[in-house]
């Protein structure tokens, strides 16, 4: 390391230790702090002992379920296939921290035949209304409070300094400013990590209680990727408040700039942006969307390819009538109907969920204004919480009703009815059909990740720009 | 008196006229009020989009009563026709099981009132309109709007969201400077050698700025909603922004008594903005964030896994020699005790709610705006009351029908779906839904308590004036 680089690491360890020394004798930082950290604390909790009952009471639903279709009895395996299973969405330990979209989806699907149905129980709906503007969580705490901590604690970085005249007492002391900038923002970067710590233990606190399996595969590198994240967005929060600190005139310039930053960024731009990102592919409504689905599905079966198909198969087992066949067309026609179902299902939930994936893309652009958005799309894909993971469940939900309805008409099919008597299914024959075992697609090819990350990275050498110059400008002789 | 109002004026006067000189405060007025009348853009058109997918409904529904009319028609014209030979009861309207199971399409829906589009408050999460079969289960519980999940967890930004947050926000910065700057430039003295008390000063320079900011979103709102329709021109249309124009009055007056507060003890500008953000931070984010989590640690609802459950239970209990619709009444039956838990914590929650946001002035007026617009949970709850009582009506209805079908059936050994059967053409006897009276009213919105607080916030500004 050359000496300039040493004497810059020497000026930023000692500006840092003025700083961090300054702010301990500061009733404000600690009333701040402090404040963030108690409600930081309080929205762990919350949610941690929210994910924790929600993980319980879906597991033990989950288990009865098991036990509800193993001991259903014996009986036509079609009605089996009728009274269904109900299965439950997996909750990851990250979702304490950011339950993301969970409360707005549903929680639970009955896998029956015939239909994929929708997810019901949205936990929003027996919430009180005003919890729709914010919701106390930690993510809430990390993405609107923390850089609203750092702006109180920083707005006065520079500008407090210029507006006392101490500035050129500064420059005296030889530092440079670009140490005393970094040093400053790292303080700053420091407490608003500070903030993250109770949502740290709440994660610790739930995979240690966690009875389920993990639902991800990848779980280490998404808590990688979710503390990165957040590391990344409090940097430049607290990049862009020195420098804003740097280039304004008054302390009263530099925080009223600096909270209606804020204001835009953590309040205006995220609501505005999926505002906009409506017109990027519009939802149908409810329904419109049904109405469709259920035109498509219509008959499933069409008289002139059963007819074909029954003929075929005559030709094939060498016989006259269907009751001769040693296979029964029950099950194949009932496989027919799904089959023909399922094309329909496909058809409609791939359009409504590409008209989803459109607007979050169009929304994502708008991570490029402002890192509140970038961070909250990359910790919600992290956590497992965003519409994308919903999308996965639901489609893994189906692809498991599938299996089951295959599983119930393949029974029918291979059991011809001998003297009117049709076949049944019993425990062994239940327990053919695996638990639903889901587990979500690894981080690495979500296309979520790869636009917050570059959004983030991209707003981040913006704010070190924009901190190049406030120290820039301070270099060259702006002290008043 | 009359010179303590003269003086008053001539405050009023001047502080305008400085305040106009500083074009930035002008700006930030502009820019806000185009922000107002962004969300009102996006209530209204939320509010479209809920009209438009109710009167596609209604169409579809329409459209299907006219189709089951023709075609029954033409089957009981000539029953015995080749192309009726080869059908299936279950997917024709003109058999009762058919028309009960499968081909009845009736939707009911929620009235639409003259103020939706001044919040769009839960009218995103809460259907406006809701399919009533006789073979469904749960009509009221599991029917959603399609709805991106990512907008509903962000929150909206509407006239609501812009009035209860960022115009408090707004205030703040146009009466941090009232005292302080004067303190600063040291010439607050030389204001009271005049006559004036801190008090007047404070209060006159406050008020006058808030009212007039007021006064300039009411307008704006009222003309961007009265010009694009948002809000129809009518007398119910008016007297619904007039209580709109009031409750955000009263709001206003509000956050210029918290700001008068600051700015009375305040010796600087920068002082008073910390103060002052600290302050809507407090009120305007954390009381509010706060109050719904205490609710729910509070009053927990009882987890919907468990009403999985017990629906489920309630099904393997249900006899299967019941004919359908009774089942699924029995299925009702059983479950009943898991609603009333439901319904037990829900109403726990509501009352207090009510009774808790008399403490937090920002949720009472983000629960009067959003009751004003009819777009609230109460009205919501009434609304899927009314379906529920209605869906009880329509499967008695169609009970009552099958029975006798069945009966008829039995007596007259008819082969097919005749008049005689389970044939069935008195569509209009059909019960449809008819939302009541009430449900065509907004909620009273409650702004009792805000009067409370705006009586407390007077008399804590002269206690701190007093001992200035």
């Amino acid at each position: 390391m050359s000496a300039v680089a040493w004497r810059w690491a020497g000026a930023f360890a000692a500006a840092w230790r003025a700083d961090l020394q300054e702010r301990r004798r500061d009733w404000r930082a600690w009333m701040v702090v402090g404040l963030g950290l108690l409600l930081a604390t309080v929205a762990a909790w919350l949610t941690a002992t929210e994910v924790l009952g929600t993980l319980e009471a879906r597991s033990v639903a989950q288990d009865a379920e098991r036990v509800r279709w193993l001991n259903q009895g014996r009986k036509y395996p079609h009605s089996a296939a009728h009274y269904g299973v109900y299965v439950f969405k997996p909750l990851s330990p990250l979702a304490a921290v950011d339950p993301g979209v969970e409360p707005y989806v549903g929680s639970s699907v009955w896998l029956e035949a015939h239909k994929q149905n929708e997810f019901v129980y949205r936990p929003a709906n027996d919430q009180a209304g005003m919890a729709r503007q914010f919701s106390l969580t930690p993510a809430f705490v990390l993405q609107v409070l923390a850089p609203l901590a750092i702006v109180f604690l920083g707005f006065g970085a520079f500008a407090g300094e210029r507006e006392c005249g101490m500035l050129r007492a500064l420059r005296l002391s030889g530092a440079a400013f670009s140490a005393v900038a970094a040093a400053r923002a790292s303080v700053l970067w420091t407490y608003g990590v500070a903030l993250a710590s109770p949502a740290c233990l709440a994660v610790v606190a739930v995979q240690w209680s966690l009875a389920a399996a993990n639902p991800f595969a990848d779980a280490a590198w998404r808590s990688v990727v979710f503390a990165a994240g957040y590391g990344v967005y409090l940097l430049i929060w607290s990049l862009a408040v020195v420098a804003v600190s740097g280039l304004s005139g008054s302390l009263l310039r530099s925080l009223g700039s600096l909270l209606a930053l804020w204001a835009a960024m953590s309040l205006l731009l995220p609501r505005a942006a999926v505002e906009w990102s409506r017109t990027a592919d519009p939802l149908p409504s409810a329904q419109v969307f049904r109405q469709a689905m259920e035109r498509d599905l219509g008959e499933p079966h069409d008289p002139g390819d059963e007819a074909r198909e029954q003929r075929e198969l005559l030709a094939q087992y060498g016989v006259r009538e269907l009751k001769d066949l040693p296979v029964n067309w029950a099950g194949i026609s009932l496989q027919r109907g799904e089959e023909h179902g399922d094309r329909v299902f496909d058809a409609h939930y791939a359009r409504l969920f590409a008209a989803m994936a459109a607007q979050e893309a169009a929304a994502a652009r708008i991570g490029w204004l402002t890192p509140a958005v970038a961070v909250a799309n990359l910790s919600a894909a992290a956590a497992g919480s965003d519409t994308a993971h919903h999308v996965q469940f639901v489609l893994g939900a189906e692809a498991h009703r599938r299996l089951i309805q295959k599983l119930m008409n393949d029974k029918i099919t291979a059991s011809p009815e001998r003297n009117g008597q049709r076949v049944e299914g019993d425990q062994d024959f239940w327990s053919q059909v695996p638990p639903l075992q889901f587990r979500f697609d690894r981080l690495a090819v979500s296309p979520a990740l790869y636009r917050s990350v570059a959004s983030l990275l991209g707003l981040l050498f913006a704010a070190a720009l924009l901190l190049g110059l406030s120290v820039r400008r301070l270099s060259r002789g702006a002290l008043a | 008196m009359r010179r303590v109002l003269s003086q008053a004026m001539w405050i009023a006067v001047y502080d305008l006229k400085g305040l106009w000189r500083e074009r930035g405060l002008a700006w930030l007025l502009v820019a806000a009020l185009g922000l107002a009348v962004y969300g009102l853009g996006q209530g209204a058109s939320a509010q479209a989009a809920r009209l438009q997918a109710s009167a596609a409904a209604e169409s579809q529904a329409g459209q299907a009563l006219a189709a089951a009319k023709a075609a029954a028609s033409g089957y009981f014209a000539d029953s015995a026709a080749p192309r009726y030979a080869g059908l299936k009861w279950w997917r024709v309207a003109f058999d009762i099981r058919g028309y009960a199971f499968r081909e009845h399409q009736a939707f009911a829906v929620k009235p639409s009132l003259p103020g939706s589009a001044l919040a769009i408050g839960q009218a995103d999460l809460l259907p406006s309109y809701l399919r009533v079969r006789a073979d469904s289960l749960e009509v009221t519980n599991g029917a959603y709007e399609i709805e991106h999940p990512a907008r509903l967890a962000a929150g909206r930004f509407d006239l609501l969201f812009f009035v209860v947050y960022v115009w408090s926000l707004v205030l703040l910065a146009v009466g941090c400077t009232v005292l302080t700057l004067d303190r600063e430039l040291k010439r607050l003295p030389l204001l009271k050698l005049q006559g004036a008390s801190e008090l007047r000063l404070l209060l006159t320079q406050i008020l006058v700025r808030v009212l007039v900011a007021t006064a300039a979103l009411v307008a704006a709102v009222v003309l961007a909603s009265l010009l694009t329709g948002a809000v129809p021109a009518t007398g119910e249309g008016l007297a619904v922004l007039a209580r709109w124009a009031g409750i955000v009055l009263l709001y206003s007056v509000f956050w210029a008594l918290v700001i008068a507060a600051i700015c009375a003890r305040a010796a600087q500008r920068v002082t008073a903005a910390f103060a002052g953000f600290g302050a809507w931070v407090v009120l305007g984010v954390l009381l509010p964030t706060l109050l719904p989590a205490a609710l729910s640690t509070l009053v927990p609802m009882p987890s919907r896994e468990a009403y999985v459950e017990a629906l489920r239970d309630a099904g393997d209990k249900v006899s299967p020699s019941l004919t359908r619709i009774a089942r699924m009444q029995e299925q009702e039956r059983l479950l009943e005790p898991m609603q009333r838990r439901f319904e037990a914590a829900r109403r726990e929650r509501d009352e207090r709610f009510e009774r808790w946001s008399a403490f937090s002035p920002v949720s009472l007026v983000h629960e009067a705006l959003a009751r004003l617009a009819g777009n609230d949970a109460q009205r919501h709850r009434r609304f899927l009351a009314e379906v529920a009582a209605h869906h009880a009506e329509l499967r008695g209805y169609f009970q009552a029908q099958l029975q006798e079908a069945a009966l008829r059936d039995e007596r007259t050994h008819c082969p097919q779906t005749c008049r005689d059967g389970f044939g069935f053409d008195r569509f209009d006897e059909v019960p449809h839904f008819r939302a009541a009276a009430a449900l065509t009213q907004a909620t009273e919105p409650d702004v009792g308590a805000l009067l409370l607080w705006i009586w407390l916030g007077l008399c804590g500004i002269v206690a701190i004036a007093r001992r200035n």
